[in-house]
């Protein structure tokens, strides 16, 4: 199970890599990290939405409510041009990170 | 023993008294609960473990609500610049307030001493005042979740400068709101100094124009030195400083 902080600082590239692929909701963002990660990453469902308001709030996604058959509105959320270039810096710094662990854990300097 | 609707009510409920969740916020959240409630439905559990399995997925409410509580953060610290803007220009409008009617009552013979008196101190209160609520505002947006968090104030302007040679601009007007709180401190020592020897009269008239001078550009600088500070926490909150 991933650690508090790194879940926290992880929820930003994970959002907009999901919404990357296309529109999303609050529930179907959850349910595709947990698949994604094979249940290692567990949020609390709550604590997806600060985080989704905050990227709205930051122009990096817009969202719309739209009310599907079954009746109640539901938000959904589509990245930004901004977003993708977010995402794109995101992905920069990631890689960074990967790539000195690679290294450290590799052999190259064990 | 309760339906499941009644219960998602009093759940809505309980949300909806916590600060900073408003409607669109529940009706999110709600329709969370509900798809919760949908795939929990396929276990075999009774319907009152259901309904608090999908309710601690989403968190306590009080917990949520200061998540959105740091989102609107930002919100609140331009509310607490407006404040500071608005305390800034009421204190000004009573000081000149002051100045116009110690003209007035100067006019209709009263004791020039007493008028000079009065004016000189309500003149270096008030501006003791206004240093005082401009410094307290300034660092407690400093000291706000912004650029460079946990460095010093130096250090994180410095940085800025590193990183954003366009934010120079800011520094410098700094500096000229520094200059001319000095100033203007220097203004009512002068004062003091005038109303000492009873010619306060004529220092008024000589120094009309730098008086008119730095009450303009106080709040202008002031101004754009805040839109600068807020411009640069948004640059880190977007990552790029």
């Amino acid at each position: 199970m991933l650690s508090k902080d790194l879940v926290a600082a992880s929820s930003k590239p994970l959002v907009l890599s999901i919404l990357v692929e296309g529109e999303s909701y609050g529930y179907e963002i959850i349910q595709k990290v947990r698949r994604l990660s094979d249940d290692q990453i567990e949020w609390s469902d709550g604590m997806l939405y600060p985080v989704l308001h905050k990227l709205e709030k930051e122009g990096l996604v817009t969202a719309r409510w739209h009310v599907p058959e079954s009746g109640r509105r539901r938000k959904y959320y589509k990245l930004t041009t901004k977003g993708k270039k977010g995402l794109e810096q995101e992905k920069a710094q990631w890689e960074v990170v990967n790539h000195t662990f690679s290294k450290l854990w590799g052999g190259a300097y064990a | 023993m309760h339906s499941f609707e009644e219960r998602i009510n009093e759940w809505r409920n309980e949300l909806m008294m916590v600060q900073n969740v408003d409607e669109a916020v529940a009706d999110e959240l709600e329709d969370h609960l509900r798809q919760k409630l949908n795939e929990l439905s396929k276990l075999d559990l009774c319907d009152e473990d259901k309904f608090i399995l999908a309710k601690s997925r989403l968190g306590h409410p009080e917990i949520l609500g200061d998540e959105f509580k740091k989102l609107n953060s930002q919100s609140i610290r331009l509310k607490q610049i407006g404040y500071m803007i608005g305390g800034y220009l009421l204190i000004d409008t009573l000081l000149k307030l002051v100045h116009v009617a110690s003209k007035v009552t100067s006019g209709i013979s009263l004791s020039q001493d007493n008028v000079i008196a009065s004016a000189a101190t309500i003149y270096i209160v008030t501006n003791t005042l206004l240093f005082l609520a401009l410094f307290y505002g300034l660092w407690k947006i400093v000291q706000a979740d912004s650029p460079l968090q946990r460095t010093s104030l130096v250090q994180r302007f410095s940085a800025i400068h590193q990183f954003y040679p366009r934010y120079t601009l800011g520094s410098v007007l700094l500096g000229v709101i520094a200059l001319t709180f000095i100033n203007k401190f220097g203004f009512s020592i002068v004062m003091i100094r005038y109303f000492s020897v009873g010619e306060f009269g004529n220092f008024m008239m000589t120094n009309a124009v730098y008086d008119i001078s730095t009450e303009l550009l106080i709040p202008f600088s002031l101004s754009v030195f805040l839109l600068w500070i807020i411009r640069a926490d948004r640059e880190w909150k977007n990552g790029a400083l």
